[in-house]
C-alpha cells in the first residue's frame, strides 16, 4: 500500500543520513537529505463554491514543476503537483492538509493556502515547517508570525485603495460600491472606505448584494438611481453576469464604467459576463486592478511559454498568464527551489532561512529571471537575485511583499493586456 | 419612493411567475402522493442542463424548455416508481423517505457537476426588448414566462376539472384506497401525475435559466425553498394557491431587496414559509383536510 | 504523521460529541432536527468570542461582538451552554405538531436563515470572513505535549458526555423518549409533559452540539459560515441512521464508517480520478455518502446495530 510505502521509504531516508554526492552534498555539512521525488502542494478548492481556484492554481504549479524538471530537477529530484483540496470550509479543510502532509512523501513546499479557509490552514502548514507561498488577501495576514509564510500578492484593503486610487485617477468623481457579500469583498470595502475620502472622490451609493439570486433587479434600480459615473465592484461571476444583465435591461441597455479585481481575470468570469451582456462591454468598459507586472520581461515570456507547452494549460495559457496570484505563486516556487539548491537540502527547515536571501537585492549577485538559469549560477558558485514575474520582490518583518499595483483591460481572447500603473507606496500611504 | 415600489413589484411578478412554475409542479406532486420531494430541486437543475445541451446545439430557448420538460417528466416517473414507492409501500417512514429524496438530490447534483464542471454557464442573452407599462419595467422573455405561467395553470386547471383523467387524479389524491374501489387504475394515474409535474419541474429548470442569465449545479437547491414556501403559503396540494403563493413570494422579495439590505431578501422566502408552518400550515386556500395531512 | 493521528482522533471525538447528541434529539425522542448545525456553530462562536481579545486589541481587522479573553474552560462552559440555549429556541419552533418531514424542512429552513443572518451581519460574528486566530489552550507549551493534552481533554469530554448521555437514552428518561417518539399522543395520556421533554431533549442534545463546536474551533483555530452548511447536518444524520437510530452504540459507530471512513477514506484514492475532471475525486465522495442512505433506508432502516427492543417480563 502506498501509505505503507511512503513511510518506509521516509524512515530510510532519515535513517541513514547519507549525503549523496548526487545531492551536492557538502564535506561535514549536516543537512539532512531526501531520496526520491519532490512534492509540492497546491493547496486550494477543487470542490465547492470556490472550485474553479483549484484550476487555476494548479496551472502554475504544472508550469513552474515543468520548467524544473526540464533542467534536471532540484538537486536530482524531480518534482510534481500533489493537489490538496480544502473543499472551501475551514473545518474540513484541516484534516484533509494534515492527512496530505502525513502520508506525502518529500512534500517540502506549498502554494495556495486560499482565503476560504487560510484561518485554519496557515497555522497546520506552517506548524508542519513546509515553507509556503500563499494567494489570500486576508487582512489578518498583514501581521502575522508565521516563519514559513510568504505572501507576493497584496492584502484586500490595498486592493480596495487601490480600486479606488485608479477610479479617481481616471475622473470619476461619483462612485457606486457594489460588493458580493463574501470575504474577499469584506476585505476590500474598508481599503476603499478610507482612501475614498482622503482622494476626494465620493461615495454615492454601497450596497452588498448575495451571491447567485435569480435577479437584482431592485438592488440595481437602486444604483441606477443613485447615478453613478463607475461602479467599483467584486463579486463571482454568476452574479456579475446576472447583475449586469439586469443593469442593461432597466438602463435602456446602457452599462456603467466598472473597476474591478484582477481576480476576476479568469475565463469562467470572461465567459459568463460575455454570455449574458456581450464581448464589447468586456473589452471597452471593465478595468481590472491588482498586481503590476510587465509583460514584455522574459521572465513573463518564460512562464507563459511553458503555460502553452504544457496540454493541461495550454487551453487557459493566453488568460492565465496575466493574472497575479498564479503568476505569483510561480514565481515562490522558483524561489523555494532555488532556495533548496543554496542550503544544499530540500527539508523545509532547513531551507526556510535561504528563502529571502533569494531575492535580496545585493551588489555583484547575478540576476536571474527563472529556475534554469538561476540553478546553472549557483552551480557555478555565484550568488543570485531572482527577479520573476511579479518583478523585483520587496518582503517587510512579515514577509508579505505587496509591490506595485496596475489596471488592466481584457482583449477579446479573454487575455488582459496593462493600461496604466497605480503606485505602491500611494496605496500604502492611503491605508495608514 | 412609490416608484421605486411599483418597479419592485413589477419585477417581483417576473420572479414570482418562475417561482409559481415550480410551486405548482412540486404542490401536484405533494398532492397526488404526499411526499415531500426535495429532489425536485436537483431535477430542474438537470432540466437547466438539458436545456443548456440543446441551446448550444442550436436550439431555440422555448423548445428547449418543452423538451427539457418532456425529458425530467420521465425521469420524474422513473425516480417515483422505482424508488419512492416501493419504500412508500413497505412503510417506510415519512421522514426516512424526505431523507431519501435529499440525498437523491445531492448525488444528482454532484453527478451533474461531475460530467458538465462547476463553472457558471449561460443561454447567453435572451431578454430580447424591454417593456416599461403601468410602472413595470419587464423584458420580453420575463413577459413570455409570465404568459406561459399563465397558460399553463389554466390547462391544468382545465385537466383537472373537464376531463375524466382529472377527475381521477384528484379522486386519488383525496383517497387512493376509495378510487381504487370505484376501478380507478390509481398507479396509472400515480404516474401521469408525475410525469405532469415532472414536466413542469423541467420547464421550471430552463425559465430559472433563463431569468438568472446566469446559472452553476447549485440552481435548483437555491430555488426550492422559494417554490416550497409559495407552495405552502397557497395551500399545499392546490395548483391555484401554488401560483397566488409564489406571486407573493416573489414581490415580498423584490420589495425587501429594494427597501431594505438585499441580502435579508432571501430571508424573506424562509420566513414566510416557517411562519406558515406554525401559524397556518393549510396555507390560504387549503381546505381543513390539507391541514390533518401536515400536522402529526 | 503523528500529527495527523491527533487530528484525526480530535474530529472523531468532536463528532461523537455531536452524533451523541442528534442521535438523543432524532433517535430517541424522534425530533427531526435539521437545524443541529446551528448548535455547533454557537458553540463555537461562543467559544471564539470569549477567547477572542476585543477587536481593536487586534488590530480590528475583523468585527464581532465580545471579545473578553476568557480562559480555556470558561469559554467551553459558555460554548456549551449557549448551545442549550440555542437548541431550545431552534426546539420551540418545532414545537408545533407538524408531520416529522415538513418539520424537518423547516428545521432545514431555520439552519438557512440562521447562516444568511449571520452572514449578512459583518458586525456580529464578521460575516462570511469568519474568525480566525482563535487561541487554543496549552499554547505555551511543547507542542507535541499541547497536542496530546488536547486529545486528552476531547477524550475526557466523550467519556463524561456518554456517561450524562446515558442517563437520558437509558433509564426512565430515555423510556419516556421513547414513548414520545413512538406515539406521543399515548405518552400524553398517561400525563407525560410532552412540551417540557421536548425542551429538554434539544437542550441537552445543543448542549451536546455546542460542547462538540467549542472544541473543534479550539484545536483548528478559526470558523465561518462555510464550515457549518447545512449539508454538514446530512452528514451527521447519515451517520445516525447507517450507524443504528436509538442507540449510542450504533450511532458510534456510524459516525466513525462516515465521518473517517468515507469523507476521510476517499482522499486515500488516486490523484489519478482527477484528470477525468478535477475535484472528481471528493465530489464521488458526497455521491457515495448519498448512495450510502438511501441503500440503508432502503435495505436495512434500522441501521448497523438496531436499536434494542427492551422486553418485558412476560410475552414477547
Amino acid at each position: 500500500m502506498r501509505i505503507l510505502r511512503n513511510r518506509l521509504a521516509s524512515t530510510l531516508a532519515l535513517g541513514t543520513a547519507v549525503v549523496l554526492v548526487a545531492c551536492g552534498g557538502s564535506s561535514g555539512a549536516t543537512v539532512p537529505t531526501q531520496t526520491g521525488p519532490l512534492n509540492l502542494g497546491v493547496i486550494a478548492p477543487f470542490t465547492g463554491p470556490a472550485a474553479e481556484f483549484g484550476t487555476l492554481l494548479t496551472a502554475p504549479c504544472l508550469a513552474a514543476t515543468d520548467l524544473i524538471n526540464a533542467a534536471g530537477g532540484i538537486m536530482n529530484h524531480q518534482i510534481s503537483c500533489e493537489s490538496i483540496d480544502d473543499t472551501g470550509d475551514p473545518a474540513d479543510a484541516v484534516p484533509n492538509v494534515t492527512k496530505a502532509i502525513a502520508t506525502t512523501s518529500n512534500l517540502d513546499m506549498a502554494i495556495g493556502l486560499e482565503s476560504n479557509t487560510a484561518a485554519t490552514t496557515v497555522p497546520v502548514v506552517n506548524k508542519a515547517k513546509i515553507p509556503f507561498f500563499t494567494t489570500n488577501g486576508l487582512v489578518a495576514f498583514t501581521k502575522n508570525n508565521y516563519s514559513y509564510y510568504y505572501r507576493m500578492t497584496p492584502g484586500d484593503d490595498a486592493n480596495g485603495a487601490a480600486f479606488a486610487v485608479w477610479a479617481v485617477q481616471q475622473g470619476y468623481k461619483k462612485v457606486a460600491v457594489v460588493f458580493q457579500n463574501g470575504i474577499g469583498s469584506e476585505g476590500n470595502l474598508p481599503g476603499l472606505q478610507a482612501a475614498m475620502p482622503k482622494l476626494g472622490g465620493n461615495i454615492v451609493i454601497n450596497k452588498t448584494i448575495p451571491a447567485d439570486a435569480a435577479s437584482y433587479s431592485a438592488e440595481v434600480a437602486s444604483v441606477i438611481a443613485a447615478n453613478p459615473d463607475v461602479l467599483i465592484w467584486s463579486a463571482d461571476p454568476q452574479t456579475t453576469a446576472t447583475f449586469m444583465s439586469n443593469y442593461k435591461q432597466l438602463n435602456s441597455g446602457n452599462l456603467p464604467a466598472m473597476v474591478t479585481a484582477t481576480d476576476s481575470l479568469t475565463p469562467d468570469f470572461f465567459n459568463a459576463v460575455k454570455s449574458a451582456v456581450g464581448l464589447d462591454y468586456l473589452t471597452s468598459k471593465i478595468w481590472l486592478v491588482g498586481s503590476y507586472f510587465d509583460q514584455t520581461t522574459p521572465a513573463f515570456n518564460t512562464y507563459k511559454n511553458a503555460l502553452l507547452a504544457d496540454s493541461k494549460t495550454q487551453g487557459i495559457a493566453p488568460v492565465l498568464s496575466t493574472v497575479g496570484p498564479p503568476a505569483g505563486a510561480y514565481d515562490g516556487i522558483n524561489i523555494m527551489a532555488l532556495a533548496m539548491i543554496m542550503a544544499k537540502t530540500t527539508v523545509g527547515s532547513y531551507y526556510n532561512q535561504y528563502v529571502l536571501q533569494v531575492v535580496l537585492p545585493k551588489s555583484g549577485a547575478t540576476v536571474v529571471n527563472n529556475y534554469a538559469d538561476g540553478a546553472k549560477a549557483l552551480a557555478a558558485g555565484k550568488t543570485i537575485q531572482y527577479v520573476g514575474v511579479l518583478g523585483q520582490p520587496t518582503f517587510d518583518q512579515y514577509h508579505n511583499s505587496a509591490g506595485e499595483f496596475d489596471a488592466n483591460k481584457f482583449n477579446s481572447d479573454g487575455s488582459a493586456t496593462q493600461v496604466g500603473t497605480i503606485s505602491g507606496a500611494q496605496v500604502i500611504k492611503l491605508l495608514a | 419612493m412609490l416608484v421605486q415600489a411599483i418597479e419592485a413589484i413589477g419585477f417581483g411578478i417576473a420572479t414570482g411567475a418562475v417561482i409559481a412554475l415550480g410551486a405548482v409542479g412540486f404542490s401536484v406532486q405533494f398532492g397526488m402522493s404526499n411526499i415531500l420531494n426535495i429532489t425536485y430541486g436537483s431535477l430542474m437543475t438537470l432540466g437547466a442542463y438539458v436545456g443548456l445541451f440543446l441551446i448550444d446545439r442550436g436550439s431555440n430557448a422555448w423548445v428547449a424548455l418543452v423538451v427539457a420538460g418532456i425529458i425530467i417528466g420521465v425521469v420524474s416517473v422513473g425516480f417515483h416508481r422505482w424508488l419512492l414507492a416501493p419504500l412508500v409501500r413497505r412503510g417506510t417512514r415519512a421522514f426516512a423517505i424526505v431523507i431519501v429524496t435529499v440525498s437523491a438530490g445531492v448525488v444528482l447534483q454532484y453527478v451533474i457537476v461531475a460530467f458538465a464542471g462547476p463553472d457558471a454557464k449561460s443561454y447567453g442573452e435572451q431578454s430580447g426588448q424591454t417593456f416599461r407599462f403601468a410602472g413595470f419595467l419587464l423584458t420580453a422573455s420575463q413577459v413570455t414566462i409570465i404568459v406561459l405561467t399563465l397558460v399553463l395553470m389554466l390547462a391544468l386547471h382545465l385537466l383537472l376539472t373537464r376531463t375524466t383523467m382529472g377527475r381521477a387524479m384528484r379522486a386519488t389524491a383525496s383517497n387512493r384506497i376509495l378510487a381504487q374501489s370505484c376501478g380507478i387504475n390509481t398507479d396509472l394515474i400515480s404516474d401521469t401525475a408525475w410525469l405532469l409535474s415532472g414536466a413542469l419541474c423541467g420547464a421550471a429548470g430552463v425559465a430559472l435559466a433563463i431569468t438568472t442569465v446566469s446559472f452553476d449545479f447549485t440552481l435548483g437547491p437555491i430555488f426550492l425553498i422559494p417554490m416550497i414556501a409559495a407552495a405552502v403559503l397557497g395551500g399545499i396540494g392546490q395548483p391555484y394557491g401554488a401560483m397566488v403563493g409564489g406571486l407573493v413570494v416573489g414581490i415580498a422579495s423584490e420589495l425587501a431587496a429594494s427597501f431594505a439590505n438585499p441580502e435579508y431578501s432571501e430571508v424573506v422566502a424562509f420566513a414566510i414559509l416557517i411562519l406558515m408552518l406554525l401559524l397556518r400550515p393549510r396555507g390560504l386556500f387549503g381546505s381543513a383536510s390539507a391541514t390533518r395531512r401536515l400536522t402529526a | 504523521m503523528e500529527y495527523y493521528v491527533v487530528v484525526l482522533l480530535v474530529y472523531l471525538g468532536t463528532d461523537l460529541l455531536a452524533a451523541w447528541g442528534l442521535n438523543l434529539e432524532f433517535g430517541v425522542a424522534g425530533v427531526a432536527n435539521l437545524a443541529f448545525i446551528v448548535t455547533i456553530a454557537a458553540g463555537a462562536y461562543t467559544y471564539a468570542v470569549c477567547t477572542l481579545g476585543p477587536p481593536a486589541a487586534m488590530g480590528s481587522f475583523q468585527q464581532y461582538v465580545g471579545g473578553f479573553t476568557l480562559p480555556f474552560p470558561i469559554a467551553v462552559a459558555a460554548g456549551t451552554l449557549i448551545g442549550a440555549v440555542v437548541g431550545i429556541l431552534i426546539g420551540i419552533t418545532g414545537l408545533k405538531r407538524l408531520r416529522p418531514d415538513y418539520q424537518a424542512v423547516a428545521m432545514l429552513v431555520v439552519s438557512l436563515m440562521a447562516a444568511t443572518v449571520v452572514s449578512a451581519d459583518t458586525g456580529f460574528l464578521n460575516g462570511n470572513a469568519g474568525l480566525g486566530l482563535i487561541p487554543a489552550p496549552f499554547s505555551d507549551q511543547d507542542p507535541e505535549i499541547q497536542r496530546w493534552a488536547f486529545v486528552a481533554i476531547v477524550v475526557v469530554c466523550c467519556v463524561a458526555g456518554y456517561l450524562v448521555l446515558r442517563r437520558f437514552t437509558d433509564g426512565p428518561i430515555g423510556r419516556t423518549l421513547r414513548a414520545m417518539r413512538d406515539d406521543e399522543y399515548a405518552a400524553a395520556a398517561i400525563g407525560k409533559d410532552i412540551v417540557a421533554m421536548r425542551l429538554m431533549v434539544q437542550a441537552v442534545g445543543g448542549a451536546f452540539g455546542g460542547l462538540s463546536g467549542a472544541l473543534l474551533v479550539a484545536f483548528i483555530g478559526g470558523w465561518s459560515p462555510g464550515a457549518w452548511n447545512y449539508i454538514e447536518t446530512l452528514a451527521l444524520l447519515t451517520a445516525v441512521i447507517v450507524g443504528g437510530m436509538g442507540n449510542n452504540r450504533g450511532v458510534t459507530i456510524g459516525t466513525f464508517l462516515i465521518a473517517i471512513l468515507i469523507l476521510q477514506g476517499v482522499q486515500f484514492l488516486p490523484q489519478s480520478i482527477n484528470t477525468f475532471r478535477i475535484g472528481l475525486r471528493e465530489d464521488l465522495g458526497w455521491i457515495v455518502l448519498g448512495v450510502l442512505t438511501i441503500v440503508f433506508i432502503w435495505v436495512r432502516p434500522q441501521g448497523v446495530i438496531a436499536e434494542k427492543r427492551p422486553k418485558y417480563g412476560g410475552s414477547p
